[in-house]
């Protein structure tokens, strides 16, 4: 009788034990995925959402919130850095940053037959237009581009950008 | 989901990842830029004048560099065997003594160091040197409140631009053919030496630039540089009488040395040298052939070489072309490097890495704000050149991008006496 009570307790220490042990892990890697690597608030909340969820969602929704990251990013800053305006617009939104990333000169050649809607329009997908370059290796052209902005945008948000992106400087 | 599989997804898109990731396929492609040529990154340089063994003499020859009286200076030996003596700090003929000698740095009155400073370029775009109301002379009291603010935050050498391309008037020319100076640019160059002089700051003149192609802009280097009557008159009446008042100034020795040309490789096109990928032109110049530059180069050092004792080297845009100029008699190499160098020529691959060290090394133009919209500082940047067997940095400034001077007055700080002359 003793030893069947003692061994129900053990049993009842054992559970709660592994309950503990359970909530523990779950806290520890909460505490883990915090400290990561830190990537953009977008990228996080939602990506925090996804792997959340059954594996099988998950790798489609990370890549969604991916594009859509890219896509948050390209309309309100193309280059990065310096921009602040941001881009409203009715017509279908190409994500820049995607295609020029996999596929530059499909992006180069769709930039180069776009017709900008107004002068911020144009600004920024001259910027695009030499990342496009850049990623390319073209740099005598994308310098060349890059110059053509200074001149024609001489306080333009992407100065900075363009100059570490490209050596190329105004004159 | 499994807690190893929930780490595991989580995992694989953690920036860590990528990046280990990214490395690997760095590695997997290394030799091949992103269009599939092979580049010259880490290969052996067959390039005239390399090679390790040749690569500390290189560096010492300047070790004769004569005492602190410009009179009677004079390199101890700048021929490329590197015969001089010079080593570490102790200056051939005069015997003077360095007190703290940088190892890897270059060598100037006596004084082995990392070559620290910057790029001021210009104040007038191509009119600081013969611009009249334009010049330096007629702008000193700026220039003064830049050096002593320059000095007063740790730099030692200024990169100056002298005519990237000749409208600003200071050399004569009948059609292409140079027929002298004029207007102020010899007081320019005089006032600029006495300020440097005055903040105790040494000058690296950049003779021209790739700006000097533009197609817009006459007379064009691009005649000059393929018209020997031409080149030879831009050496005998602009290049040599500039470089002789130099010599000749109460302030000689302020000039540390003379940058030919900045980024020449935005003017060439075809080929690149001994195994480097082919030159991809600025769209706005008037192209040369690699072999066409280097002859221009050449003729330029030897009519520097006539008239001064300063150090010579080239502006070279970036690593990927780091064959292009090996020919060409230079004391030290500089090579420039944004982003989009860095990308595949990195900043923290040492000179010996990439086949360069039979010379020492300036890296003479990068972003004041580090790469990657600075995920890597300043501060890094110029720690791993220190450490990694680099000659000096200059990071560039305009109106537009920016030395933070607390970051660049803290690495002097770090090695007070390696970073000044």
């Amino acid at each position: 009788m003793t030893s069947r009570n003692s061994s129900a307790s053990f049993r009842w220490v054992g559970l709660a034990l592994l309950v503990m042990g359970a909530f523990g892990a779950v806290f520890v890697y909460k505490q883990c995925a915090r400290t990561e690597s830190p990537i953009t608030s977008v990228q996080s909340t939602e990506a925090d959402k996804a792997i959340a969820e059954d594996s099988a969602e998950a790798v489609p929704k990370l890549a969604a919130v991916a594009v859509a990251a890219a896509a948050a990013a390209a309309s309100t800053n193309p280059a990065g850095v310096g921009s602040k305006r941001t881009m409203a617009t009715s017509r279908p939104r190409v994500d820049w940053e995607s295609l020029i990333e996999r596929t530059p000169e499909a992006a180069l050649q769709q930039l180069k037959g776009s017709a900008p809607k107004d002068d911020a329009e144009a600004q920024r997908l001259s910027v695009y237009e030499v990342r496009a370059l850049t990623k390319l290796q073209r740099m005598g052209e994308a310098r060349a581009r890059a110059e053509a902005y200074f001149e024609r945008w001489p306080s333009g948000p992407d100065i900075v950008y363009l100059q570490s992106l490209t050596g190329a400087h105004p004159r | 989901m499994t807690h190893a599989t929930l780490r595991m997804t989580r995992s694989i898109r953690s920036p860590r990842w990528v990046a280990l990731l990214a490395c690997s396929l760095a590695a997997a492609c290394a030799g091949q830029d992103p269009a599939g040529n092979v580049n010259g990154s880490g290969g052996t340089s067959t390039g005239p004048g390399t090679g390790g063994a040749a690569a500390q003499a290189g560096a010492d020859t300047q070790g004769g560099a004569g005492g602190a009286d410009t009179s009677s200076t004079g390199l101890g030996g700048t021929n490329a065997g590197g015969s001089a003596t010079g080593g570490a700090g102790v200056g051939g003929s005069t015997g003077c003594v360095d007190t703290c000698p940088f190892a890897n740095g270059i060598t100037w009155q006596c004084k082995k160091r990392f070559f620290y400073g910057l790029n001021q370029a210009w104040i007038n775009f191509a009119g600081d040197f013969g611009g009249g109301t334009r010049g330096i002379a007629a702008n000193t009291s700026r220039v003064g409140t830049l050096f002593q603010d320059y000095s007063n935050n740790g730099a030692s050498v200024i990169r100056w631009w002298v005519w990237p391309n000749f409208t600003g008037g200071g050399v004569a020319f009948t059609g292409n053919s140079a027929t002298g100076l004029k207007s102020t640019t010899l007081a320019d160059l005089e006032a600029l030496m006495k300020l440097a002089d005055q903040y105790n700051l040494h000058l690296q003149l950049t003779l021209f630039s790739f700006d000097n192609f533009k197609t817009t802009t006459n007379p064009n280097l691009a005649a000059i540089a393929t018209d020997a009557a031409a080149r030879a008159a831009i050496v005998a009446n602009a290049i040599r009488p500039l470089a002789r008042a130099a010599q000749a100034s109460a302030y000689a020795k302020r000039v540390i040395s003379w940058d030919v040309i900045n980024e020449p490789e935005w003017a060439v096109s075809g080929a690149g040298a001994n195994g480097d990928q082919a030159f991809t032109p600025d769209t706005t110049c008037t192209t040369i052939t690699q072999p066409q530059m280097a002859t221009l180069l050449k003729d330029v050092v030897a009519g520097l070489r006539a008239e001064s004792q300063a150090l010579i080297t080239i502006g070279n845009s970036a690593m990927k072309w780091k064959n292009a100029w090996m020919a060409v008699d230079q004391d030290f190499y500089t090579f420039h490097i944004y982003d989009w160098v860095q990308q595949y020529w990195p900043y923290n691959t040492s000179p010996a890495g990439y086949g360069v060290s039979a010379k020492p090394v300036v890296m003479g133009e990068f972003p004041p704000a580090g790469f990657n919209n600075g995920a890597i500082t300043y501060a890094t940047i110029m720690s791993s050149w220190y450490s990694n067997g680099y000659a000096g940095g200059l990071p560039w400034q305009d109106s537009s991008m920016v030395i933070n001077f607390a970051s660049f007055k803290a690495f002097a700080d770090q090695h007070p006496c390696e970073t000044r002359y």
